[in-house]
């Protein structure tokens, strides 16, 4: 990072030292312990220093309250401090300045009361000082409030509080709360220096939707008010929101343009429509390609870019390459999309702290927008290769993958050349048979086993390639290459000196339609029905 | 939990920011400069992070070397 870090001052009325290793960029040093008025009101105090970039007001609410809470003393610590508080931020305008909220605990003496002292109840304290706060906030630019409230919902107050230290040396928290603390700062420090990320890239298939839309068409995605397809559905509206907020919202995605456009056009429970994505790439090139070209388009920097991806092996071929590019890790199971999106996603890499209105209107500013920007560094798509480390094993007429192979058969649609259906009886004739030879795909890499994953049938006889196909899954990685000199391996072994295969084109197998071009196979002739056959001497 | 020597070191090690050399199974928090009372603490925090056991007020007072937290981790995991 070429930032020079932030240096802050941590003002507070307990111990605040444990929080300083768990700030990743910014550097704090510490005001003297419970010298909190002193410092935001004497002139002369290290507060007020030009050294600080920032000053961070940590106050414990019940710290603050002291004997309030015991009911022996009305509240009056909060309205001095919040005083104060207003006197810096005039003073010191080019600070920026971090507050707490107040959140007092949920055990008090009055037990299921709410007590009241001085007239004063301890819920209306709280909620007049967070007023006053909010109030400052519209006064002062340079103010942001750390809503800790919201942290004690979310890990427990029993989880982040600690008695033993606090007795042994004004600890209140654990580790934990000293660690969301510092993360929620940071955070909330990208937002208000504008260092949140500005593009959401979104994959489609297993991502805003379950299952493969080129398999299984647009009417059977998973989206949908129930169960799994409401995991999906749910994760489409809060994308949708964050287009409203001002995120660019954009598609990478390998598919087919017209599959895509069908689904977002006639799928009922689609909340998204194309017209949200400022910028869309749907083909079959390199994710990281589609990338720079979305960088180019939008004219935003890939430091910029936020990749959501449930595939392990395009998340890390984009970070290797794309280092600058943002790519979470996603979650396991759909049921978590939701609130991994928030907290992950959502809170650490598109911090906000106020909205505005100009936000929702950059959709289209953007979209209008065609400036370019010179390529970054070139794509080595064979050290990805080979970095991905595939092992492929093959299965041939192995009666143990009948069931796989006619499945594959069954539900292959993309990369497919001839489209053949083939029941579990129709592999068992060719398992069996003398003339032909059934070979099953395993694969393989580092990141994991896909299992059975390609067919090819060969027709000995007439030395024809009857099928040939891949799972969707793998597309992309020069799978067919291999798979098909082992092909043309085992018909040379049974003698064949030539080898004809046939590309029949359906609607959705665009992706195969150059796959004999590519490997070195003669064009022969046309059909009038569109399908073209090739040959190649082995 | 199974507590490891080891990993109680690099605990300590980095509770007290220092380098994990400095700290050996013998080290007393009289030994290092860095283990003063507010290091104590930093150390009781991580400890009861790392291990999900809680130390009480007057433990705290007491497990003032790495031998006298080994044995309080054993007694208590």
């Amino acid at each position: 990072m070429t930032k020079t870090a932030l240096k802050g001052l941590v003002l507070s009325n307990v111990t605040m030292q444990p929080i300083a290793s768990f700030f990743s960029r910014l550097r704090v040093e510490f005001s003297d312990f419970n010298d909190v008025l002193l410092a935001l009101q004497n002139q002369s105090s290290r507060a007020h220093r030009d050294e600080f970039d920032l000053v961070l007001c940590y106050i414990d609410t019940d710290a603050l309250f002291g004997d309030f809470l015991y009911g022996l003393a009305p509240a009056g610590a909060q309205a001095e401090y919040i005083a104060a508080l207003n006197t810096f931020c005039a003073d010191q305008p080019r600070k920026m300045v971090v507050a707490t909220t107040l959140s007092p605990g949920p055990f008090r003496y009055s037990n299921y009361a709410d007590p009241v002292l001085g007239g004063l109840s301890l819920s209306d304290a709280a909620t007049r000082a967070n007023e006053q706060l909010v109030a400052l906030v519209a006064r002062h630019s340079n103010l942001v409030l750390l809503d800790v409230d919201s942290l004690y919902r979310a890990y427990g107050w029993e989880t982040l509080r600690s008695e033993p230290l606090w007795y042994a040396g004004r600890i209140p928290y654990t580790n934990r709360m000293y660690r969301v603390l510092a993360e929620r700062t940071e955070q909330l420090l990208d937002a208000y220096l504008n260092r949140a990320k500005k593009v959401l890239v979104l994959d489609l298939d297993d991502t805003l939707w379950g299952g493969i839309l080129g398999e299984e068409g647009w009417e059977n995605i998973a989206l949908s008010e129930e169960s799994v397809g409401k995991c999906y559905r749910d994760f489409q509206k809060l994308v949708k929101s964050q287009k409203r907020l001002g995120i660019l919202l954009a598609i990478n995605s390998k598919n087919n343009r017209a599959d895509v456009e069908a689904a977002f056009a006639r799928n009922p429970m689609m909340v998204l429509a194309l017209d949200d994505f400022a910028a869309v790439r749907i083909n079959w090139q390199d994710k990281t390609e589609n990338l720079r070209e979305l960088s180019l388009e939008l004219d935003l920097g890939l430091d910029t870019f936020v990749a959501i991806d449930d595939s392990a092996v395009e998340r890390e071929r984009m970070r290797q390459t794309l280092p600058e590019v943002t790519i979470p890790d996603f979650p396991p199971r759909p049921e978590l999309l939701r609130s991994w999106f928030l907290k992950e996603v959502v809170y650490r890499h598109f911090p906000k702290y106020q909205l505005t209105r100009e936000d929702s209107a950059k959709t289209e500013q953007y979209r209008a927008q065609t400036a370019r920007r010179d390529l970054r560094a070139v794509v080595d798509f064979d050290a990805f290769l080979r970095n991905l480390e595939i092992d492929l094993k093959y299965h041939v007429d192995s009666a143990a993958t009948i069931e796989r192979a006619s499945q594959l058969s069954q539900k292959t649609n993309q990369f497919n050349v001839t489209t053949k259906r083939y029941s579990p009886a129709d592999i068992m004739h060719f398992v069996e048979s003398p003339d032909h030879h059934v070979v099953l795909l395993e694969y393989a890499d580092r990141f994991g086993q896909e299992g059975l994953v390609g067919l090819a049938i060969l027709d000995l006889k007439a030395s024809e390639l009857d099928t040939f196909l891949l799972s969707c899954r793998v597309i992309g990685r020069g799978v067919e290459t291999q798979f098909l000199s082992k092909v043309e391996e085992l018909l040379a072994a049974r003698g064949c000196s030539h080898m004809c295969a046939w590309f029949i084109p359906t609607p959705r197998n665009d992706v195969a339609a150059d796959m004999f071009e590519r490997h070195g196979f003669e064009f022969l002739i046309a059909r009038e029905d569109g399908s073209r056959v090739y040959r190649k001497n082995l | 939990m199974k507590v490891e020597v080891e990993d109680l070191l690099g605990l300590i090690a980095r509770a007290l920011e220092v380098r994990r050399e400095r700290v050996t199974p013998e080290t007393r928090s009289a030994d290092l400069a860095e283990w003063d009372s507010l290091g104590h603490l930093r150390i009781c925090l991580a400890v009861t992070e790392r291990y999900g056991t809680e130390i009480s007020l007057e433990q705290i007072g007491e497990l003032d070397s790495v031998t006298a937290l080994f044995a309080f981790l054993r007694r208590s995991a």
